[in-house]
């Protein structure tokens, strides 16, 4: 079986407009909350607190016909994956193009542009619905577009388990190339749902926090969470063959070394008490990797600053780590970029590569209000240089889904 | 009145400048339209001049006043 290398990273966040610039932000403990007003002025709802990406200018990275064609979501996505393409430095003509594929997790697709063609539909009628409406919004064209506009053509997949869809991607994106089905495989997320009725949906099911103070609104793991703070973005990263990597002289950033998933199979939107799909991601990324928990030095968790999310994962963490739980740092990038969604496994992917290439392990910021519940070691405040071999990424989504990869140090 | 509301779908639609839309400007060679603006525009002006046109109304023209004029003669007639 191939073993699996990262060889580029892309990423926009609510803190950055590259890999580089999103990991600066990490390290320094930035937050990118703005209050809502900003986003979508005169917008009343339960949201106070959001986390756009606010410096993101699609006419300075896309053509005239991409920035009118594409919905935020698939612009976000292209961007992203071009930086990590980039990076992975493909000579034209080595290029296989026909085995280089791209996994992409989104949660909801082109729902800004599905919220603007139903107004017109309702207000004005059928005939006022743009021709462009499905190929502009459907979860699967940002994914479609990134191989038309980087002409790869291998296997391109969409997966759509909510919160869990950027690892899942990241995941099986790994399994294809370790089984041989491509040499390599643009595999990522993106999200782009600060939206009206996005956010009246995760506001009147208590997901979404209604805390105003962009300091202390995404909180994970602190006693007075209230849900998480919506957010957007795109992550990915470019993942090879080491065989591949090799023969072309790729610099390798990291190794994806193991992969768990999982089902909760036991309530649409509450983990489970005691996180048994959690817990059997994470063993079965363990397991992959052929290391005990003992080696993982660094685990960035899904932690949403939800009440449920984290007792869950803490406990979860305690039945995988046992008495070793307590030794591991534990950190949440929610607490500077918000909740990405189906983009959240991948830009925390990203930030897993960028902790293992420096040795420094990111913080949990806003948080530090003990909760009984929750008593790991999360990194509060200030980040710390700490020698990483191994590092895990979790993600977690609506509808059970469970998703937790391992990263290994490249020693090549 | 039938060219100004074509030049500013070109605008909105494809997001070229004002300037770049004359009565001489080929359509298809340098706005670079494709079968989807075309699409987009066709439909935003029927709905606009309450007209029917075509699908592959414009698929044969070269020139924005071929538009013009073939749009003209519907909202006259």
């Amino acid at each position: 079986m191939e073993r699996v290398v990262v060889t580029g990273l892309g990423a926009l966040t609510p803190t950055g407009l590259t890999a580089e610039e999103f990991w600066q932000a990490c390290k320094d403990g930035r937050h990118g909350f703005v209050p809502l007003e900003e986003v979508i002025p005169g917008h009343q709802s339960k949201v106070k607190v959001v986390a756009p990406v606010k410096d993101f200018v699609p006419k300075d990275h896309l053509d005239r016909k991409q920035v009118k064609r594409l919905d935020r979501y698939t612009q976000l996505a292209m961007v992203a994956a071009r930086q990590a393409f980039a990076q992975a430095n493909f000579e034209k003509d080595a290029l296989k193009s026909s085995r280089i594929g791209v996994y992409m997790g989104t949660g909801v697709g082109g729902i800004g542009t599905v919220e603007e063609e139903h107004k017109k539909y309702l207000g004005n009628g059928e005939k006022f619905v743009n021709p462009l409406y499905m190929p502009k919004w459907l979860p699967n064209i940002a994914a479609g577009q990134i191989a038309i506009d980087l002409s790869l053509q291998g296997q391109t997949h969409t997966t759509m388990t909510a919160c869990a869809s950027g690892v899942n991607a990241i995941g099986e994106a790994t399994r294809a190339i370790r089984h041989g089905y491509s040499q390599a495989i643009l595999a990522g997320g993106a999200e782009a749902c600060i939206t009206p009725s996005m956010l009246a949906g995760f506001a009147n099911m208590n997901a979404h926090t209604a805390s105003e103070n962009v300091d202390r609104a995404s909180i994970p793991f602190d006693a007075d969470r209230s849900g998480f703070v919506l957010g957007e973005g795109a992550g990915f990263l470019m993942l090879e063959s080491l065989t591949h990597a090799q023969q072309r002289g790729a610099h390798i950033l990291a190794e994806v070394v193991g992969y768990g998933c999982s089902t909760d199979a036991y309530h649409v939107t509450s983990p489970h008490p005691e996180g048994r799909g959690a817990v059997e991601a994470m063993e079965q990324a363990l397991e992959e990797a052929g290391v005990g928990p003992e080696a993982i030095d660094y685990i960035n968790a899904h932690g949403t600053s939800t009440p449920q999310n984290d007792r869950v994962e803490t406990l979860a963490v305690k039945t995988v780590f046992g008495a070793g739980a307590s030794a591991v740092a534990v950190s949440s990038t929610k607490s500077m970029i918000g909740h990405l969604q189906g983009a959240a496994g991948a830009v925390e992917a990203v930030v897993c590569v960028h902790a293992l290439l420096e040795g420094f392990v990111p913080p949990t910021v806003g948080s530090g209000k003990p909760d009984p519940d929750c008593d790991l070691d999360y990194v509060l405040g200030q980040g710390r240089h700490q020698d990483l071999q191994y590092v895990m990424n979790n993600g977690f989504g609506f509808g059970g889904h469970n998703g937790s990869l391992v990263f290994k140090k490249a020693d090549f | 009145m039938v060219f100004n509301k074509i030049q500013d779908l070109f605008v909105d639609i494809m997001g070229v400048d004002p300037e770049e839309v004359t009565p001489e400007t080929a359509i298809y060679d340098e706005l670079d339209a494709d079968s989807l603006d075309i699409s987009q525009i066709l439909l935003a002006l029927e709905n606009h001049f309450d007209i029917e046109l075509e699908d592959d109304a414009a698929a044969n023209m070269d020139t924005v006043s071929e538009l013009v004029d073939h749009v003209q003669a519907k909202v006259g007639s």
